[in-house]
């Protein structure tokens, strides 16, 4: 699997990533580091232990990073969980369980082929 | 023009950044844009973002921040910058993706955004490149920043960059290069100005080239003065030719001769005017030389200069504290039955309270230069006196001790009555002070010196000539001066193996003491055949390691009294 074909796969655009990062194999190795990233970790863990704080700023992070990489079928979907939790010192109770759900599907099969790109 | 200008900007330094970003690829990211135009530092949160610039705020010409971190926020940053004038100095982009925390960061003092995702590198070069200027002609607007004539820094920018460069490049040797031009009033007198200001051009351009090429800055100062910083080189005869052939093909004659100070290996912490300075002084060095192009600066002789400056402001605590210490060398005759004490040598030691001992031969000529040793003979004549009025009364014997007086000394007009007033205070007779003077004394400073002795033997101190045969003095001078006792200097002993032409010369000065009827002395005996040929040539009185070493007072004392039978 060639790069583009990644970013075809996972629904990400390629043409911008490339702009910025200047060459395939900058993008390569930016990727595998997105591979030890923690950031949707924190997120899961905020949204089990039901801590919009925590959700939100794992969630601004994978926005940041997804979004430096042209990811972006994950940027948009983190997006989806930044807003929702953006006023967390208000929020008394939430249920992002079919977010999350979107999110994880997302990431795990980012980072699958992540995985299947660099090996 | 175009290429004019990329070239400007190779001869500027590049400048510092600070990346703060919690997100390692995000940095990496923002790096990969920035690495090729500036020099790159990392902090993964604000606190650490802190610590660099209280550490290093000269260094850093700009802050590219991240609100969101852990341990300490974007926010928290702004809010510290805002109380320390310092960091208000230095430009704060923020990096955001958040456009409504766009406002309370402007509030915070922020002077710019970057977007995240970020835009196109070549945007986010431009617009950090426009802020750090904005912020640098503002900050110093007043001063210029380069020569007219050669486009090189001006002294006042070169000082700072130096300062600059130290910091960012901490752990590589860097030296610092004094270039003029020799006589070049002459150039200016015999050429006219307009021609003479060609030259300095042309010299700037092979310095421009030299710096290009090699890390570095350079500047003109006034007139004729260049000067370079750069990393450390073994050689820049390379250079140094090119700037002459280079200047010598625009003038077509060989008129223009450079001379060259370097100061090598420049330490990060040192004042840049002092290396200035001391690069400048190396290079009058070579002023007068036309076949020399450059010297180097004698960084251990400045160490020196140093140490030698503690000693000299230590000397008056030290004598207070008395860290002089007096040590005797016992001194045996040897033409008897048996080899009995006769006499000691006080030698005088220096236990400083920093380096520990102290060579009399670092200390001595230090205090030579500077009048001091008139004061430490001073102290070594009182201190001996005391000892040997101590020993009188502790053992009712007098031992006759000699005390060497430094031929700097000879030149003191109240030598004579210190020495008196030493030894007569105690009540001590004069035929037990035995005052030795160098041969190098009385071989500069005769008249003075036989003034000296012949009051002091008419006063009846022995007179003893001390290092015989070292100096330049011959035999004819020593008919002038009145003494009772010569040393032969420890040199003729020590090669009594090596040659046997010594042997002769001792044995020489030995049947000349016996005629002339004085007392021979060998200094620096150290072993059984040094002794047993200094016995069967006749000399009167031994010293050195065979017998003792110097000793302090009290083991002295020890072996005084076993002498003694006590």
């Amino acid at each position: 699997m060639t790069v583009e074909e990644f970013y075809n796969v996972v629904g990400g655009d390629y043409k911008t990533a490339l702009e910025r990062l200047m060459n395939p194999e900058f993008i390569k190795r930016m990727l595998s580091k997105f591979l030890v990233n923690n950031s949707f970790h924190i997120i899961k863990e905020g949204f089990e232990n039901k801590n919009p704080k925590m959700m939100f700023e794992g969630a601004h992070s994978l926005k940041g990073v997804s979004g430096n990489l042209s990811l972006t079928n994950l940027f948009n979907k983190t997006c989806v969980v930044v807003e929702a939790t953006r006023d967390f010192e208000n929020i008394k109770e939430f249920d992002l369980t079919n977010e999350m759900k979107d999110l994880e599907e997302t990431y795990l099969f980012t980072k699958q082929k992540i995985e299947e790109l660099i090996s | 023009m175009k290429t004019d200008v990329r070239r400007e900007k190779e001869l500027e330094i590049k400048k510092t950044i600070l990346i703060v970003e919690d997100d390692e690829i995000n940095g990496d990211i923002l790096s990969s844009f920035l690495e090729n135009d500036f020099y790159i530092l990392r902090a993964f949160n604000g606190k650490e973002c802190l610590d660099i610039l209280k550490r290093d705020d000269r260094i850093i010409d700009m802050v590219l921040l991240d609100i969101f971190m852990p341990v300490m926020n974007g926010y928290q940053v702004l809010q510290e910058r805002q109380k320390n004038p310092k960091l208000k100095r230095i430009p704060f982009i923020v990096m955001t993706s958040e456009t409504e925390i766009e406002k309370e960061c402007f509030h915070l003092g922020v002077n710019d955004f970057i977007k995240k995702p970020y835009d196109n590198p070549d945007i986010i070069v431009a617009r950090i490149n426009r802020m750090i200027e904005l912020y640098e002609d503002r900050s110093i607007i007043k001063e210029v920043k380069r020569d007219k004539l050669t486009n090189l820094y001006s002294i006042e920018f070169f000082k700072k960059y130096c300062a600059q460069f130290n910091l960012r490049h901490p752990k590589v040797k860097k030296d610092l290069l004094a270039i003029n031009i020799t006589r070049f009033h002459l150039i200016n007198e015999l050429y006219g100005h307009d021609f003479a200001d060609e030259i300095l051009k042309d010299i700037g351009e092979s310095i421009k080239n030299f710096v290009r090429d090699h890390e570095g800055i350079a500047a003109r100062a006034n007139g004729d003065n260049f000067y370079i910083y750069c990393y450390h080189r073994e050689d820049y005869s390379e250079f140094f030719n090119a700037i002459i052939e280079h200047a010598t093909g625009l003038t077509h004659i060989n008129i223009v001769h450079i001379r060259v100070g370097i100061y090598p290996n420049v330490k990060a912490d040192m004042d840049i005017d002092i290396v200035i300075g001391r690069a400048m002084g190396a290079s009058l060095a070579v002023k007068e030389d036309v076949n020399r192009i450059f010297a180097v600066y004698d960084v251990s002789s400045e160490e020196k200069t140093h140490y030698n400056e503690h000693l000299i402001n230590s000397f008056d605590e030290s004598l207070k504290n008395k860290d002089f210490k007096i040590y005797f060398q016992p001194k045996y005759k040897i033409q008897g039955e048996k080899n009995v004490l006769g006499s000691a040598e006080a030698l005088v030691r220096w236990v400083h309270p920093e380096y520990g001992m102290v060579s009399p031969g670092v200390f001595v000529p230090l205090f030579e230069k500077n009048g001091l040793i008139q004061r430490l003979d001073n102290y070594v004549l009182n201190e001996v006196a005391e000892k040997m009025m101590e020993w009188k009364n502790k053992y009712d014997v007098y031992l006759p001790v000699s005390i060497n007086i430094s031929r700097v000394d000879i030149y003191n007009t109240n030598l004579e009555e210190e020495i008196l007033e030493a030894f007569d205070s105690r009540n001590i007779p004069h035929e037990y002070c035995y005052i030795e003077i160098t041969e190098s004394a009385y071989s500069t400073g005769e008249d003075t010196i036989i003034k000296l002795c012949s009051s002091l033997k008419e006063k009846g101190f022995v007179i003893e000539i001390d290092d015989f045969g070292t100096g330049y003095s011959t035999l004819n001078s020593l008919l002038d001066i009145p003494f009772d006792v010569l040393k032969i200097d420890m040199s003729f002993i020590r090669k009594l193996d090596q040659n046997p032409k010594n042997a002769n010369i001792v044995q020489m000065i030995i049947n000349i003491c016996k005629d002339i009827g004085v007392v021979s002395v060998a200094e620096g005996v150290e072993t059984e055949r040094h002794y047993s040929f200094l016995k069967e040539a006749g000399c009167d009185v031994i010293q050195g390691y065979y017998f003792s070493k110097p000793l302090p007072a009290s083991e002295f004392e020890e072996l005084f009294k076993k002498e003694l039978g006590k």
